[in-house]
């Protein structure tokens, strides 16, 4: 892809997020309960809560208030949170590199899980490693990621205590970290017991939010490289006398993953979204987490703002996949 | 002396319960540098001799009985390895559809210089060189901007100019032509033709040539085998087969051919008595041999 | 006249190339450009070219299988290039389709027995199921298959014998056209001298135009009487089949027959040059060409009777005033008095001798004869009077005939003293000159019928009329082995030798320093 079609792909993102912010603005109007409601005591007057309303904007009409909307968010601003009081477009910048860090870790995991799986799968002619291959796939991907991450703490956090099973670090634990990336700047700082740390507490997570894009994936590359594996260009490589890995990595890996990379980018995205229920169930504090307090909270601004997140990285993840895709494929690099 | 001698070569396809006789006793011997012609219909078993010599044959298809010679060595006894020394380097390969047989993703330099390096043992660099000046060799223009292209930059001839660099790259005392002019047009065919006899002769390779296209080997062959359902059914040389075929089968194909420059000349299908002679034959030499 | 099946005026195809933005200018790609035919019922056309040059596609838009994007498109003389495909469905029943791949245009799943009834039932003509198996029985016995295979599936036959499928169910309907695309490429010789039987006699018995698309020359040969080569999305050239093979007019087209490998061994064809096809004009074939050649009983015409059986010319028709003087022993050569300035005896051998298509005018005379320093016109006027005059009446008289056997060649011998003089037979050389601007004249004017005219101009032959002349003399049979090359080829203008060829080389750079130079050989 060239610089131009790349910033003309840019271009076409901001349509959709106009989209996405009219959708996710309007629905949360029409759909029932009432955020002032919730957060008013019981004893609240009539006037206290007018007050309330006048204060959030939320007595103007519903036009009105879209555009004000809009026209912070273009200054970058998200609005005020209900429920928390606190500026929405810091609140998820504080929150976000947690669940950024887990969605990346998560990925990687997935990857190395794919190829180790599905190069062994399509290595081996015997019949064992290959159906021994379909089976995990099949497993990983048949259990949703929740109730991985279930499993892993009723077995790993309770029945075995080996793993911590709440939380992004030790509270208790001192560290001088200054950013919200724990992980990438404790490793920059090459202080790997704290880095071991962080990652006893992402591994469970991470794990089970990658176990099921891992089946998925693995089954689709495996399919994937049988099939390259019968083009005639292969058998050209055979013919030449390259062992059977060397064809395996150079010649197949790269055109199987061509196909895989298009609905493997779809599995990045649900990832994504799974990371609300995951969070939510570690007690891991990422935007995901948060959502779901916003959501029971009616906080209507908050959850703009994190909706509007998710789309932005949505559409980030299918600009990567556009990239990878025209770097893997030769055809498409000219247009 | 022979470079190449295939000597009874029997194998039989196992699937499930059933067992289908590939080829059936096949003997072919090659000199050093001549053109031996490989010629039948589909499913004559023509180019399961080739993946016989190339060790890709199918899976389930297993060598019964008989012996290929290269160079005097038993290719059948030495192990998997040793057998892939050979291939690219003493033994190579032009296949049949330039279009599919290059790796989409790679560049056609990585495609020659792999080969360079891995039989060569030569450097990155030596052998980029190497490559640029053989696809000089091979005649197409600007070697140094087709050796970044990927394959489907270039046209059918060239894909199949860039595929016999290929095969000639490591001077292999034998290369294995499979129907190399198929999938191309006439026009092309013909420089293709050229091509490979050129460097054929430059390097006195051998050339085993599989085709179905009898004005082919007329015009490229020095030495012909007819083969029907996995059966060599006659040998000789191109000279002899064009002038008076041995075999009524040969006589029969040659008949069947329409040609441009006699319009009068009738065309006549193979005869459905010669086909269930031949098949019968077939059943025979099946049953004497059935349980050797 | 009857009316054409077909007939296309000005068809273009053009193709979308799809967009990556959508703001970004639609960009077409031109398959067919402009492309003007006409097939006549009963025709058998083939279409060749290579891949790429837009033959499939003119196939499909014949029959709107693919949309036109100009032009009109006439079938049965109605105009279907604007018709709705609703509109145009009537009508398929008159022109079906059969596609290179029978493996895919075949419903696997289906028995073959409902594959080739399947347009009856289509198009409501088998309203009696019962007669299904009936029906389909006989379609194949039509196409030479065994009736027994009504209830197998297209994979359990051959590749010849699914191919014979689609013929039988493209012909259940009797269609008045049938476009076959490229239906024996895939086939083993023997399965494909089969379809092209079958072919052969259902376009006979049915009478089925066909239109045979193909990149095999010698299958179209046997197969179709006219031919449209296509080279980059036009018509490169369209004639009937025969003429096509003997008059190539285009280069591609020599390119293509001369690609062909016959079965017969020639260890030469691979080294032939590929690339000599840019000489623009038309081309003769000798091989199985009919040729008169005029002067036969001398050097030169002795040598062209000799090549030309040599190259495998059907028939040599040798003249000369004194007949008796040919000697020849080729059964194929048969002599015949003729005296070219007899213009009554050239017109009577025309009309006797319809089957030509090649003239050699190789009679000439020389009568050493200066221009100023010679006494009187005698020799002039007898100079003009064979070399001009009866060379002209050559060309009068043959033609029409050439004309009538669908193109040919007219190769005038001249002298590269057609170019300039040497004043030592000045009188000579100005009929030569008159007989260039001939050639010219002639070619201009014959250019539309399909004769290539071609002036050889050797320097210095070694024959009896050049007795007095000294060396460098070149041997009479290399200047008929050049000229006949060169007819081969495509060349209009033919310099046998090297004299002749630096002497051009010398006029083309200056022809004054040439002229000059001759001018030193004075007579006397």
């Amino acid at each position: 892809m060239s610089l131009k079609q790349f910033l003309q792909r840019l271009l076409l993102a901001l349509p959709t997020l106009f989209g996405v912010s009219l959708v996710v603005f309007f629905l949360m109007r029409v759909v029932p309960g009432d955020p002032i409601a919730m957060m008013t005591p019981p004893g609240a007057t009539e006037a206290d809560v007018a007050q309330l309303r006048a204060l959030y904007g939320l007595d103007k009409p519903i036009i009105t208030q879209y555009v004000i909307w809009l026209g912070a968010l273009f200054q970058g601003d998200l609005g005020t949170s209900i429920s928390l009081r606190q500026d929405v477009f810091s609140l998820i910048l504080e929150r976000m590199p947690a669940t950024l860090e887990l969605a990346f870790l998560s990925t990687m995991i997935a990857i190395a899980l794919c190829l180790i799986l599905s190069l062994a799968g399509a290595y081996f002619r015997d019949r064992i490693i290959p159906r021994a291959v379909d089976a995990i796939a099949s497993t990983a991907q048949a259990v949703p990621d929740f109730l991985w991450g279930l499993i892993f703490i009723l077995l790993l956090g309770v029945a075995w205590p080996l793993f911590p099973i709440s939380g992004r670090i030790n509270p208790r634990l001192d560290h001088d970290l200054v950013s919200q990336f724990y992980l990438f700047e404790s490793l920059i700082k090459l202080d790997f017991s704290l880095a071991l740390e962080l990652l006893r507490h992402l591994l469970l997570p991470a794990i089970a939010l990658a176990l099921p894009m891992t089946g998925i994936v693995t089954r689709l590359l495996k399919v994937s490289l049988e099939e390259t594996w019968k083009q005639d260009y292969i058998t050209m490589a055979r013919a030449r006398g390259f062992s059977r890995w060397y064809i395996l990595r150079k010649e197949a890996l790269r055109n199987a993953l061509i196909p895989t990379v298009t609905l493997g980018g779809v599995q990045l995205t649900f990832l994504l979204g799974g990371t609300v229920l995951i969070e939510k169930l570690f007690s891991y504090p990422g935007i995901g987490n948060m959502a779901i307090g916003a959501v029971i909270q009616r906080d209507l601004p908050l959850i703009q703002g994190l909706i509007l997140t998710f789309a932005v990285m949505f559409i980030v993840i299918n600009l990567l996949i556009d990239l990878s895709y025209s770097w893997l494929n030769p055809r498409m690099r000219h247009g | 002396m022979s470079l190449l001698e295939v000597q009874d070569l029997r194998v039989t396809l196992r699937q499930h319960s059933t067992s289908t006789r590939l080829l059936r006793d096949v003997s072919l011997s090659m000199e050093y540098g001549k053109v031996l012609g490989l010629v039948g219909e589909s499913g004559a078993g023509k180019s399961m001799v080739a993946k016989a010599i190339l060790d890709l044959l199918p899976k389930k298809a297993v060598i019964d009985k008989g012996e290929i010679k290269f160079n005097q060595n038993s290719l059948l006894r030495l192990s998997v390895a040793e057998r892939r020394k050979l291939l690219g380097k003493d033994i190579a390969l032009i296949p049949q559809d330039p279009m599919v047989s290059l790796n989409p993703v790679r560049t056609i330099g990585t495609h020659l210089s792999e080969g360079l390096t891995h039989h060569l043992g030569i450097t990155k660099a030596e052998a980029r060189k190497q490559s640029i000046a053989l696809l000089d060799e091979v005649l197409i223009r600007d070697p140094e901007r087709v050796i970044d292209a990927f394959s489907h930059e270039l046209s059918g001839g060239m894909r199949q100019r860039v595929l016999i660099a290929m095969a000639f790259s490591c001077s292999p005392k034998l290369i294995i032509a499979d129907e190399p002019t198929t999938a191309l047009d006439v026009t092309v065919q013909k420089r293709v033709l050229s091509l490979i006899r050129m460097m054929q002769r430059k390097q006195n390779t051998s050339l085993l040539f599989i085709t179905h296209d009898l004005g082919v080997v007329a015009k490229i062959c020095d030495q012909v085998a007819i083969m029907y359902e996995g059966r060599v059914l006659e040998n000789t040389t191109a000279k002899q087969l064009f002038h008076s075929p041995g075999h009524d089968y040969t006589r029969a194909l040659i008949d069947a051919m329409p040609r441009f420059d006699q319009p009068d000349k009738p065309i006549l299908p193979v005869s459905r008595k010669l086909k269930e002679q031949l098949q019968a034959e077939t059943r025979e030499v099946d049953q004497a041999t059935y349980n050797d | 006249m009857t009316d054409p099946l077909v007939s296309a005026n000005r068809l273009s195809v053009s193709y979308r190339i799809p967009k990556t933005l959508p703001w970004e200018e639609q960009q077409y790609f031109e398959v067919l450009k402009e492309v003007n035919f006409e097939i006549l019922p009963g025709q058998r056309l083939g279409i060749v070219g290579e891949s790429g040059s837009g033959k499939t596609t003119l196939g499909r838009a014949m029959l709107r299988l693919v949309k036109l994007s100009s032009g009109q498109l006439l079938f049965d003389g109605e105009n279907i290039s604007t018709l709705k495909q609703s509109a145009l469905r009537p009508m398929r029943q008159r022109m079906q389709m059969i596609f290179q791949d029978p493996q895919s245009s075949l419903n696997p799943r289906r028995r073959i027995a409902n594959i080739v009834t399947q347009p009856l039932i289509a198009f409501g003509k088998l309203p009696d199921r019962s007669a299904l198996r009936e029906t389909a029985s006989t379609l194949l016995e039509r196409v030479g298959l065994n009736p027994d295979l009504i209830d197998r599936f297209p994979h359990e036959l051959s590749g010849g014998q699914r191919q014979r499928v689609g013929i039988a169910r493209a012909i259940a309907l009797e269609p008045k056209l049938l476009v076959a695309d490229e239906i024996v490429s895939g086939l083993d010789v023997s399965s494909q001298a089969q379809i092209i039987l079958l072919l052969e006699s259902l376009s006979r018995d049915m009478d089925l135009t066909l239109v045979f698309i193909s990149h095999d020359l010698s299958v179209v040969r046997k197969l179709c009487d006219s031919v449209i080569v296509l080279h980059q999305g036009r018509i490169a050239e369209r004639n009937s089949t025969d003429g096509l093979f003997r008059f190539a007019r285009h280069p591609y087209t020599r390119e293509l027959i001369r690609a062909i490998p016959l079965p017969e061994i020639d260890d030469n064809w691979l080294d032939q040059n590929n690339d000599t096809q840019s000489k623009g004009g038309l081309a003769m074939q000798i091989k199985n060409a009919t040729v008169l050649v005029t002067g036969a009983n001398r050097g030169i015409g002795r040598a062209y009777i000799d090549e030309l059986v040599k190259r495998g010319a059907k028939k040599v028709y040798a003249t000369a005033r004194t007949p008796s003087e040919i000697k020849t022993s080729h059964a194929n050569v048969e002599t015949h008095p003729l005296d070219i300035t007899d213009r009554d005896a050239v017109y009577q051998l025309a009309s006797k001798l319809s089957d030509v298509d090649l003239i050699i005018n190789n009679a000439g005379v020389n009568m050493m004869s200066a221009l100023v320093a010679s006494d009187g016109l005698d020799a002039a006027r007898a100079e003009m009077e064979v070399n001009y005059l009866g060379t002209l009446s050559m060309c009068q008289a043959f033609a029409p005939v050439l004309k009538e056997n669908g193109g040919g060649a007219i190769l005038n011998m001249l002298s590269i003293l057609s170019r300039v003089n040497l004043p030592l037979m000045g009188s000579l050389c100005a009929s030569k000159a008159a007989g260039l601007s001939l050639v010219q004249g002639v070619r201009a004017e014959l250019a539309a019928q399909n004769t290539a005219v071609v002036a050889v101009m050797p320097g210095a032959v070694d024959t009896d009329m050049s007795k007095d002349f000294p060396p460098p003399k070149m041997a009479p049979a290399d200047v008929v082995s050049a000229a006949l090359d060169g007819l081969e080829e495509g060349l209009e203008e033919i310099y046998p030798g090297e004299m002749a060829s630096g002497l051009n080389q010398g006029l083309s750079a200056d022809p004054k320093a040439v002229e000059k130079e001759l001018a030193g050989y004075l007579p006397g």
